[in-house]
């Protein structure tokens, strides 16, 4: 939705629980959040599962009547608690489980496989894997900014930080990245 | 592969299925499940789409003018109050409910200064301005007892705090001679004149048992502002002796003259004065058989004499000396020897001083011994470590 008083009057109205709303609000941001995730967990399964659980603790949020100042920056704040949520179940799992069953990597390959198919590019498929690679904050900073196009001031709420702090974080991460698939083009050629 | 290129490859990840954006499939059998478990009665909301314009509208009014406006109105409000408490401050003088402000006000200014020679010339602004609060005080109306109580206090104050510029303005000079230390000698001279000037004036118009009480605090704080502004001046002269030739001999002479000029007129408003003192205590024949007693504690030495002979020296003698140190001074400077000029000048100040404590104790012995002849009387002033006291008795009983 790129008429941002359209979406003030859409976040007003899912704050007075309109179901229809939401519905809308969901087809808004069910793409962004869900790649927010995927970048996160790398499987598309958990990504999805994830994904639908964000909206729904969401909505409980709004039925509780709960504080919510920008909608916009919450639902990202609510999915990466559910991620971080998601990682302290996992590593309770991993435990309890010796050792990582084989399923487990077979289903790993497979999916590597299926992505591989689908970038076809090679820059693309380049910029794709080294992301993935990249430091945690420097990911989430480079999702934020340039694909989900937040703003400064939005991914500031989000990542609990200042607007000073986000510039430099955004710069670092894009230099990062840079600097990850340049190594990695001289490792090929030599 | 440059920054804008990573970029549009980034953007472009969006677009992948599974990686970027979900399955449309799974993505809309979610929704139906979301809005199933969000919605199970399949309730509608009454949609008062009007109802969100007006939210819509209250909340931007809220957000971007309502707030803004009150900050703004806020701010505004807070820096009249904070702006007409400073003016009233600053106007205020020593016992006023808003003097503690002003003095508050300075000690901030001090303490947010760094340099020392910026923090000598705010010092010596500050003593200028209780030179300015003494005159006011004098022409002052009120409660006599409140009002001797502040005018004691201000000078008191002037003589602690030129104190203070003198010493400042000896470290600062001993550690380097540069322009700033002139500068802020040259100020520390024109300053020390000024100070000087509304001490000696504002004591020539008080009145005669205020004068009697602060003559000691007077006589300290003329000699130790001449002392400051003399120091400020050999500062000057010093750059002008070196090589660099910073301070012209035009300007060192221009500045004596001024200094000469200030001394000439604290000479002539003792002189009036004393002339008052003269025509009431000479015309005495009462006082030709009393003597007094000086003593000057700093020396454990006293010296006994008429007080008639007191009253000669300070009415006739010590103007006449100070007019002579003055011509002296003068004739220094036509020398061009300025240090002599100052050392003279210095001195003229310091007889205007003693004239002006002396006075005041000749006229309240000459007042008791009017009021009892058999009374003896004790007057006495503490300056700086020197405590000089003089009693009066009547000649038969002395001898």
């Amino acid at each position: 939705m790129k008429n941002p008083f359209a979406e003030k009057i859409l976040f007003l109205r899912v704050k007075n629980k309109d179901h229809q709303a939401f519905g809308e609000f969901y087809d808004l941001y069910i793409d962004k959040i869900y790649r927010f995730i995927y970048f996160k967990v790398n499987s598309v399964e958990d990504a999805q599962d994830l994904a639908a659980e964000v909206f729904l603790k969401l909505w409980q949020y709004i039925y509780e009547d709960k504080k919510i100042d920008n909608l916009n920056a919450f639902v990202y704040i609510v999915a990466r608690n559910v991620v971080i949520d998601f990682y302290r179940q996992k590593a309770r799992r991993e435990e309890n489980e010796e050792s990582v069953s084989e399923d487990h990597i077979n289903l790993i390959d497979q999916q590597s496989d299926l992505l591989k198919e689908k970038i076809k590019d090679a820059e693309l498929s380049e910029v794709f894997l080294e992301l993935k690679n990249l430091k945690d904050e420097y990911r989430e900073a480079l999702i934020l900014y340039y694909l989900d196009e937040l703003s400064i001031k939005e991914i500031a709420k989000i990542l609990d930080k200042t607007p000073g702090a986000c510039r430099v974080l955004i710069h670092r991460a894009l230099n990062s990245l840079r600097e990850a698939i340049d190594k990695k083009n001289q490792a090929t050629y030599v | 592969m440059s920054n804008k290129q990573i970029i549009n490859q980034l953007k472009r990840i969006k677009s992948i299925e599974t990686i970027g954006k979900p399955q449309n499939d799974w993505a809309a059998k979610n929704r139906e499940i979301l809005l199933s478990q969000i919605n199970p009665q399949g309730r509608v909301v009454d949609n008062d789409i009007i109802g969100y314009y007006w939210q819509f509208i209250y909340f931007n009014f809220k957000q971007k003018i309502l707030r803004p406006t009150l900050m703004a109105v806020l701010a505004v409000s807070v820096y009249f109050v904070y702006s007409a408490t400073n003016m009233a401050a600053k106007a205020s003088l020593p016992g006023e409910p808003l003097y503690p402000i002003k003095v508050l006000s300075e000690n901030l200014a001090l303490a947010t200064t760094i340099s020392d020679e910026a923090k000598v010339k705010l010092k010596m602004d500050f003593v200028s301005r209780r030179g300015d609060e003494l005159v006011q005080l004098v022409q002052k109306s009120g409660n006599n007892e409140d009002k001797k109580k502040n005018i004691a206090k201000t000078v008191k104050k002037i003589s602690q705090d030129i104190s203070e510029v003198k010493v400042k303005l000896e470290e600062i000079s001993s550690k380097n001679l540069n322009n700033n230390v002139i500068d802020t000698a040259k100020k520390i001279d024109e300053k020390t004149l000024k100070v000087e000037n509304d001490i000696v004036n504002a004591h020539a118009v008080l009145d005669a048992d205020v004068k009697k009480e602060i003559a000691p605090d007077v006589k300290e704080a003329i000699v130790k502002t001449e002392e400051a502004g003399t120091k400020a001046l050999s500062v000057i002269i010093d750059k002008s002796s070196n090589a660099d030739k910073i301070v012209s001999d035009q300007e060192i002479t221009q500045r004596v003259e001024e200094r000469i000029k200030n001394a000439e007129a604290s000479v002539q408003v003792i002189t009036e004065e004393v002339k008052k003192l003269s025509s009431s205590t000479l015309s005495d024949n009462n006082l030709d058989n009393k003597v007094i007693t000086i003593n000057n504690n700093q020396e454990t030495s006293s010296a006994t004499t008429t007080l008639k002979e007191v009253i000669k020296e300070v009415v006739e003698t010590k103007p006449v000396l100070a007019q002579d140190t003055i011509s002296q001074a003068k004739d220094s400077l036509v020398n061009k020897d300025f240090n002599t000029a100052l050392q003279k000048i210095q001195e003229t100040k310091t007889i205007v001083a003693e004239v002006i404590e002396k006075a005041q104790i000749i006229e309240q012995a000459s007042q008791n011994v009017n009021s009892s002849s058999s009374a003896s009387l004790t007057a006495s002033s503490t300056t700086s470590g020197t405590s000089t006291t003089a009693s009066t008795t009547p000649i038969t009983q002395a001898k």
